[in-house]
């Protein structure tokens, strides 16, 4: 499977290590070089330096040809529209889409995107949680 | 006390790996036994390639068992990639040498000599291939084979996992076609063997035996030159031969990355590539200039000169050597000019030696730019790129710089390597000729390397050939970090 | 020299020498090597080797051995005046030419010649280069 991963903040570089180690073809995507150091050591695939808004970034990076874009920058906006792009222009299978703030999923209503916050994944949790103990 | 703790770890990582090697080495020295069906009367031969195999399997497998405890996983530095690299190559030279000695047939300083020809894709020989059985004559092409891929990219394909880049890295192959490692070293050996296959058919339907198409299609994909016969690809003198030859040779002179390229049918960037458009400079200017000045005094036909200068002005730089017939009655001329495309070599990331295309087009891109940035405003930004596989690369001022500096360490190994063989009493021409052919892993020999050349002069050649090989700094790298390391651990 | 203390794991001082910087001496001043300059030497080394390379061939193929056209082309290109017996009256015109050509790119340095050369080529004003290529330089 081919994976691009766009952000290599701590969820992207993860994401992208373990899915090498499991053998994947791993592009990674950020517009900070230093921002590669995250990568652990299992990491072997292409990194490629360059803002993800930028088509040429994303043509070199072989959008079209993706099975699966994770998308992990630290800005909604950008991620909206990276993922947009992925899916509606070059109609990639899969796109994951990391929502930092939940009042953003409204954007992805009408979109064949697969969504998580990790606000939301926290407060469900937290709400499963305390449900369980009032139950008690 | 923890610093220490940490550097045996690593060592111990890095011996795990020499074990797994050294075991993989064991199984190529099996390899040359299967030509028994076909040849019994080699059968001889057995034990010389069976008792080494053996020997290797359980150095390989105890060192591999005892450093087996190091699970932590690390990456390793392109250091010490470096290290497994050069302690692993120079087991497989010596592995490969011994069945040399056990058969009787060379000594310590030739066998030795043979091997590293054959593991660096050099081809220059001390044997005589009349006199040497099949199964030897396999042997050779079988090191050819696997140095031309390289070691490294062998095992990744195969059995070892990669931590890091620094093990791919090191070895002087580092382009990466597909965005996983070992991927990436399964689809070279597939493009790799798949060329190979194809050379033997061609070979075969233009008249080759069976036997001799093999070790050829080997030797010319591998850039090695080794051939069966002791008048090489002149053998045969057949025109259709030397074309599938020229085909071969230039397939093999070829980035892996170009050939994917080419493959997946991208004409454009494979047009656009540097290497290529260098190469093919290289061979219009170089075939016309060589038949003037150096053949039109040997040869009266022009289709006779034109057959050979296109055949040696194509193994020269791809650093192949296979050869039609002897340098010694060309002029001045064209030996120089073979030197000099000796001393360029092929592509990066190919089967080829030498300075490599690659860095010499970068070198005079970056002079074009000097001169562009005189006429440009003061504050202009230039963006410099060329084309590598099938991305624009951006060039930082560092990066030229590390290459003129390679370029630089390899000319002052060159002229030092030339100033030991003038010591011996050698003529110039001659030096030049043959110490370009060692280092550049070219295989072409004006007749300094024979069986009887002075023991000083087979070991220089054979350092030669290591260091044009492995590209030097990575040796560089190793060994510093190796005594820097010992002389630490050596401390209290 | 500047030396940095550290303190290594058993908690015994040693001194660490820092690394050198990259700083050369020239008319007994101090400067400071950047890349850049670095590749400009560079540059100057390789077009000097090319033309080496280039002036050896002409001899070559005027039929001189590559030992003596590579003493004679050395000597002309470095403004030396050795000889082996190669420059004389006798010599052909056309390596009488190659021979003043180098002794002049020797001793002016190629870049200045060919910058100079270049710019009269094209023209003395090129401010419509100048222009595109401001609008390109981002």
């Amino acid at each position: 499977m081919y994976v691009l991963v766009i952000g290599c903040g701590r969820t992207g570089s993860s994401i992208a290590s373990l899915l090498s180690k499991q053998g994947e073809d791993v592009v990674v995507v950020d517009r900070n070089k230093s921002s590669f150091r995250k990568l652990s050591a299992k990491f072997t695939g292409f990194t490629v330096l360059g803002d993800a808004t930028e088509i040429e970034v994303l043509e070199e990076s072989k959008l079209d040809k993706t099975d699966l874009v994770v998308v992990t920058t630290d800005d909604d906006n950008v991620n909206a529209m990276v993922a947009q792009i992925a899916s509606e222009i070059y109609e990639v299978e899969k796109v994951v889409v990391r929502i930092i703030d939940p009042e953003k999923k409204v954007i992805y209503k009408d979109l064949d995107v697969m969504t998580m916050s990790p606000t939301s994944l926290l407060v469900d949790n937290l709400i499963g949680q305390i449900g369980n103990w009032s139950k008690e | 006390m923890r610093y220490k703790k940490i550097i045996r770890g690593r060592y111990k990582l890095v011996f795990n790996y020499i074990g797994v090697l050294t075991m993989g080495i064991a199984v190529f020295l099996l390899l040359p036994l299967l030509v028994l069906p076909f040849y019994p009367q080699d059968i001889s031969y057995l034990n010389v390639f069976l008792l080494p195999s053996l020997v290797f399997l359980v150095l390989g497998f105890l060192l591999w068992k005892v450093t087996n405890t190091a699970q932590e996983q690390v990456s390793l530095s392109l250091k010490e990639g470096g290290i497994i690299v050069l302690i692993s190559w120079l087991v497989a030279i010596i592995a490969s040498a011994i069945p040399f000695m056990l058969a009787g047939k060379l000594n310590f300083t030739q066998a030795v000599f043979e091997a590293t020809s054959g593991w660096t894709t050099t081809g220059l020989s001390v044997v005589d291939e009349a006199q040497t059985s099949h199964i030897f004559l396999m042997w050779r092409s079988i090191m050819q084979f696997f140095g031309g891929a390289g070691l490294i990219v062998v095992m990744l394909s195969s059995i070892i996992h990669p931590y890091g880049f620094g093990l791919y890295n090191a070895e002087g192959r580092s382009d990466q076609l597909l965005p996983h490692v070992k991927r990436s070293a399964k689809l070279i050996m597939l493009i790799y063997s798949g060329y190979t296959i194809a050379g033997v058919i061609l070979y075969y339907i233009v008249g080759m035996g069976l036997f001799d198409a093999v070790n050829h299609s080997i030797a010319a994909l591998s850039t090695g030159g080794f051939s069966t016969r002791p008048a090489s690809i002149g053998h045969w003198d057949n025109l259709g031969i030397e074309m599938v030859t020229w085909i071969l040779m230039l397939l093999g002179t070829t980035n892996f990355a170009t050939h994917f390229a080419l493959l997946k049918g991208k004409f454009k960037t494979f047009i656009k590539n540097g290497e290529v458009r260098l190469l093919t400079f290289l061979v219009a200017v170089f075939v016309p200039i060589v038949s003037y000045f150096s053949l039109t005094e040997l040869y009266s036909s022009l289709p006779d000169l034109m057959r050979r200068s296109i055949f040696e002005v194509i193994t020269a730089i791809s650093t192949t050597g296979f050869s039609l017939d002897t340098f010694t009655n060309w002029n001045a001329f064209g030996v120089l000019s073979i030197v000099i495309l000796m001393l360029i070599g092929g592509g990066t990331g190919s089967t080829a030696g030498g300075i490599k295309l690659y860095r010499i087009y970068l070198m005079y891109k970056s002079l074009v730019w000097e001169f562009k940035s005189y006429f440009l405003p003061q504050n202009a930004v230039q963006k410099n790129y060329i084309w590598r596989g099938e991305n624009k690369l951006y060039i930082k001022p560092e990066y030229i710089r590390e290459t003129a500096n390679y370029i630089y360490l390899y000319l002052i190994t060159y002229a030092v390597g030339v100033l030991i063989y003038l010591a011996h009493g050698y003529d110039l021409m001659e030096s030049m000729f043959e110490f370009a052919s060692s280092l550049g892993t070219v295989g072409l020999s004006v007749g300094i390397t024979a069986a009887d050349a002075p023991a000083s002069i087979l070991w220089l050649e054979t350092v030669g050939m290591l260091l044009g090989r492995l590209e030097f700094l990575v040796i560089f790298f190793a060994v510093a970090k190796m005594v820097k390391d010992v002389k630490y651990l050596a401390t209290e | 020299m500047l030396n940095i203390w550290r303190l290594n794991n058993k908690s015994k001082i040693i001194k660490v020498k820092r690394p050198k910087s990259t700083t050369d001496y020239q008319c007994g001043k101090k400067i400071e090597l950047s890349p850049d300059y670095a590749r400009v030497t560079l540059s100057y080394v390789a077009l000097y080797i090319f033309t080496f390379l280039i002036g050896v061939f002409v001899f070559v193929a005027a039929g001189y051995p590559v030992v003596d056209a590579m003493f004679e082309y050395a000597s002309t290109l470095s403004t030396i005046g050795l000889s082996v017996g190669i420059t004389s009256a006798e010599m052909p015109t056309f390596l009488k030419i190659v021979q003043i050509i180098t002794m002049w790119f020797g001793r002016l340095e190629f870049i200045a010649i060919i910058i100079a050369v270049l710019k009269m080529t094209t023209s003395f004003y090129d401010s419509d280069v100048v222009v595109e290529n401001n609008t390109h330089s981002v």
